[in-house]
């Protein structure tokens, strides 16, 4: 299959990585939420990023995506410093950013929401085509094309903003706690779909509280600790980095109840 | 059937320039998330322009209509989109609203200061389409000329093409997507910036294209009946729920041609003509508040992604180190001792009278810094229920002798209780519903009981007299009764609101603030903590009133307008709202700087340039949330505290210390 998407899908350097994060520091208005994060995502690769409430994934996602501008550090997506580009630029260029919790407009239906997705990403021509596979692949928003957004039921919503991505696949997906909320058929589901546009060769960055179920997809993991990344690799490695930080993080409040990490909250 | 129609027929003009009018908040709402009050003001600076234009400069209607519409009206909503509504996040629908409100009541005041004074006759204006005075045909035997031509092609070729537009077009769908969340269409790849920016422009496109439509056919030309213009259009609007073009039409063609209607049939003479009949737009404006149930949820926060901005900064006197705060308080302990002696000595007359009259008026606007401040609710009527405290205290004292110091406190009562009867109608209205409730309450007075000579004593209002005091003491201001009283009121008003706020009424009105889903789920009542807040508002408002009218020596209608309860709005907006200090600036500042612009030469000299210069500090809001003034005051806090407290400076900031460290 050709990517469909509209920016020049020129491969980055053979084998190399598509996404590059080196020392990123975020923060909201004056809450910082990352400190010198670092990690790559090879190309076709499937990273899962996990940690605690407070961590910084979602600001990792948002970093990624444009949606939170770094404020020292740098952004490679396919060789290219997106650091300062705004989201809609570097979604052009082929990313695709999955938000946490509700990510349709509720005041459009179910087919203006893909629509607006479909034009953007894969032009006026392809249009129907693509409105027909999403309809196909998930026959439960055929049903309800004509209903708003905001009328669904979160799990339809959910599936409403993965159809956006899933049938026009971008160089980059990146999932922001997929699971939340969805029965466990529909996760299933969700996790094969994933799978899918993986094979065809799209980059997986993936959010996930449910470790044990990302750990099995991914072939890299990224621990987050307080805004800093505390473990990547392998996985397999990273189930036992994640028990010893709340092993440790137990520790620390049992010795100092009452006392709360400000930084920490602010950002889930 | 003729008579019927020769009634009828001459309000669809009107009926088309509402409808035009409504449209454009329909699209400006839907394309942007503001509801544009300022679109009067832009239709009336269009208005103004072009008629200077083909008035005093001898162009002719095209070139003008070109300039003044095609050319400067898109460039005024680009300039609005730029440099104003691009920073305020779109959940911030007090700051949107105070932003258009400040607008709308800035650019009517800034247009003579820009231009000079102008004599400007709009019966004479050269219309760019059909000509006014020629009849093209006759229907029913009603004379269609001009005027109706151009009026009805415009609204329908407006009203196709716009709801093509939103309907139909790529442009429109990111459009409405981006209202709803700005970084949700980002992700889709839509340049949401450059789509709100082309929003702007084509709703000021429009509202130029109303304004000029319309000043032929009004009698003349004053900004306050493009004020009367938007209420039939925000009614006309409210109708389709801010989002129907079809039904926004009809029901502002409907009120243009039903009021001509009754204009015909109903007797001249009786008080249907004269009171109900002006007020029509306001009836429809709220039986639309009050049934459609679609008008209560308008501005939930819809978007997903509203957590990427930054809370909100605490207020500087909360924020400072306890030796800074120690330090500015005994500071402010001095300052005020000075001005009391000040006051009681050595103060000339004119000075003393304008610090009177800044705490008078501080006083009313402290009745906002409770309702907008800590209840976070945008009332648009404070200046009304002020005048309701002054017209009962004058009456009062007018017919049965009462002294006015004691009738104040029983219009101050009134004041409540008019408060707590709009409270108790606007129930389930949060945010746009409940401003555009107290501003159809305001219109609402102003066209009956303000209009009423027997209450308000016409257009000269009424006299205060020596007895109506009891003492001549108020009319001698050697005396300095009236300050010590001012001083008085208002000190026991600000314990009373500090009172509040460290209360349990306020911890539960900033509950409310901060989520009422959140407080309900507390127990918190919601509706008696409202009900509550309403009634003090209203009770320090008239009160207030009550105080300028003493210092005036004259209660007018003209003081309580509506447009003075907007003005108001934006002087303590301008300040800071959350503060009762903010308050206090805004009113001794509004007459210091009034006074201080007496000094200038004539055309900077007159009302308006101060009205101006406030309207552009609560233009600010889009940056400092916090008020102008409140925002300089952190940030001269923190240089201060910098130099003089490091240690506790950087304790109360540990986000300043190097970065890299990790918490």
């Amino acid at each position: 299959m050709t990517s469909p998407v509209l920016a020049d899908p020129a491969p980055p350097d053979e084998g190399g990585d598509v996404l590059v994060l080196q020392s990123v520091c975020a923060a909201y208005g004056p809450y910082r939420a990352l400190f010198d994060v670092s990690f790559t995502v090879p190309k076709g690769g499937i990273v899962a990023l996990v940690g605690s409430n407070g961590a910084g994934k979602t600001t990792v996602a948002r970093t990624v995506t444009g949606l939170v501008t770094a404020s020292v550090g740098t952004v490679l997506f396919c060789g290219r410093d997106v650091t300062r580009l705004p989201a809609y630029k570097i979604a052009r260029l082929g990313m695709a950013h999955v938000v946490e919790g509700r990510g349709v407009f509720s005041s459009l239906t179910v087919e203006e929401n893909l629509t607006l997705a479909f034009r953007q990403r894969a032009g006026r021509r392809l249009l129907a085509g693509n409105l027909e596979r999403a309809y196909t692949a998930f026959p439960i928003l055929g049903e309800r094309r004509r209903q708003f957004a905001g009328t669904l039921s979160g799990g339809q919503q959910r599936l409403l903003s993965l159809a956006k991505v899933l049938v026009v696949p971008p160089q980059v997906l990146v999932a922001d706690e997929l699971s939340l909320g969805l029965a466990p058929v529909v996760v299933d589901a969700v996790y094969d779909g994933l799978r899918e546009i993986n094979r065809n060769g799209t980059a997986l960055i993936v959010v996930e509280q449910q470790v044990s179920r990302v750990l099995e997809l991914a072939n890299k993991a990224v621990v987050l600790d307080r805004g800093s990344v505390a473990y990547q690799g392998d996985p397999a490695g990273a189930g036992e980095a994640v028990e010893s930080l709340m092993a440790r993080r137990e520790a620390a409040t049992a010795s100092a109840v009452g006392h709360g990490d400000d930084i920490d909250d602010l950002t889930s | 059937m003729e008579n019927f129609f020769g009634f009828a027929l001459p309000g669809v003009p009107y009926g088309c320039t509402y409808a035009i009018v409504a449209v454009g908040l329909v699209l400006t709402y839907q394309a942007t998330g503001v509801f544009n009050f300022a679109f009067g003001g832009q239709a009336y600076a269009a208005a103004f322009v072009f008629t200077l234009l083909t008035q005093n400069e001898g162009w002719s209607g095209f070139p003008a209509f070109l300039v003044s519409v095609v050319v400067m009206s898109p460039l005024i909503g680009l300039a609005f989109d730029r440099f104003l509504f691009r920073k305020v996040g779109n959940s911030n629908t007090t700051a949107k609203l105070v932003i258009s409100l400040s607008l709308l009541v800035g650019i009517p005041s800034l247009l003579p200061v820009i231009f000079g004074a102008q004599n400007l006759d709009d019966t004479a204006t050269i219309f760019p389409f059909f000509n006014p005075n020629v009849v093209y045909f006759t229907v029913l035997q009603v004379p269609i000329n001009g005027i109706y031509l151009s009026t009805i092609t415009v609204t329908v070729v407006v009203l196709v093409a716009l709801t093509a537009l939103l309907r139909f077009t790529n442009l429109g769908l990111q459009m409405r997507g981006a209202v709803e969340s700005r970084r949700l269409v980002q992700l889709d790849g839509v340049n949401s910036g450059r789509v709100v920016a082309l929003a702007w422009a084509i709703s000021s496109f429009m509202a130029g294209l109303a304004g000029v439509l319309l000043a032929p056919t009004f009698g003349n030309f004053q900004s306050d009946t493009y004020a009367t213009l938007m209420v039939a259009a925000i009614a006309a609007a409210a109708w389709g729920l801010l989002r129907s073009i079809p039904i926004a039409t009809a029901v502002g063609v409907l009120i243009g041609v039903v009021s001509t209607i009754l204009k015909g049939y109903l007797p001249t003479s009786s008080i249907f003509f004269s009171a109900v009949l002006p007020s029509l737009p306001f009836f429809v404006l709220v039986a639309a508040l009050l049934f459609l149930p679609g008008m209560r949820s308008l501005d939930m926060n819809r978007d997903p992604l509203a957590t990427i901005d930054p809370p909100p900064p605490p207020t500087a006197a909360a924020s400072r180190a306890p030796s800074m705060d120690r330090m500015i308080r005994r500071a402010w302990w001095v300052f005020f001792a000075v001005f009391v002696v000040s006051m009681l000595t050595w103060m000339p007359k004119t000075w003393e009278g304008v610090f009177n009259s800044g705490l008078a008026l501080s006083t009313v606007l402290l009745s906002i810094t409770l309702i907008t401040g800590m209840a976070g609710q945008l009332s648009l009527f404070q200046g009304t229920l002020a005048g309701v405290g002054a017209f009962t205290s004058a009456q009062l004292a007018n017919h049965l002798g009462l002294n006015m110091l004691v009738g104040g406190l029983i219009g101050a009562l009134l004041a409540a209780a008019v408060a707590v009867v709009v409270a108790l109608l606007s129930l389930r209205l949060r945010g746009l519903g409940l401003a555009l409730m107290t501003l159809a309450a305001a219109l609402l007075f102003d066209n009956t009981f303000f209009n009423d000579a027997s209450i308000t004593g016409g257009v000269s209002g009424l006299s205060l007299k020596e007895k109506w005091l009891g003492t001549s003491a108020f009319f001698n201001f050697n005396g300095h009764a009236l300050f010590l009283l001012s001083l008085a009121v208002l000190a026991g008003c600000v314990l009373l609101v500090l009172q509040v706020r460290k209360g349990t009424v306020g911890r539960n009105l900033a509950a409310m603030r901060g989520s009422e889903t959140a407080a309900a789920g507390l127990g918190i009542n919601l509706t008696w903590q409202r009900i509550v807040v309403f009634a003090l508002a209203g009770g320090i408002a008239g009160l207030g009133g009550v105080l300028v009218t003493i210092g005036a020596q004259v209660a007018n209608s003209a003081q309580w307008s509506y447009s003075f309860s907007l003005i108001f709005i934006v002087l303590v907006v301008t300040t800071g709202v959350a503060t009762v200090e903010g308050a206090i600036q805004a009113g001794i500042g509004f007459f210091v700087t009034s006074q201080l612009l007496t000094y200038l030469p004539g055309r900077f000299g007159g009302g308006s340039l101060v009205i101006v210069l406030f309207a552009f500090g609560a233009v600010q809001y889009a940056k400092h949330p916090e008020g102008v003034l409140e925002f300089q005051k952190r940030q001269g806090n923190m240089r201060f505290e910098r130099l003089l407290f490091p240690k506790e400076y950087y304790a109360l900031h540990p986000t300043e210390i190097a970065p890299g460290t990790n918490g």
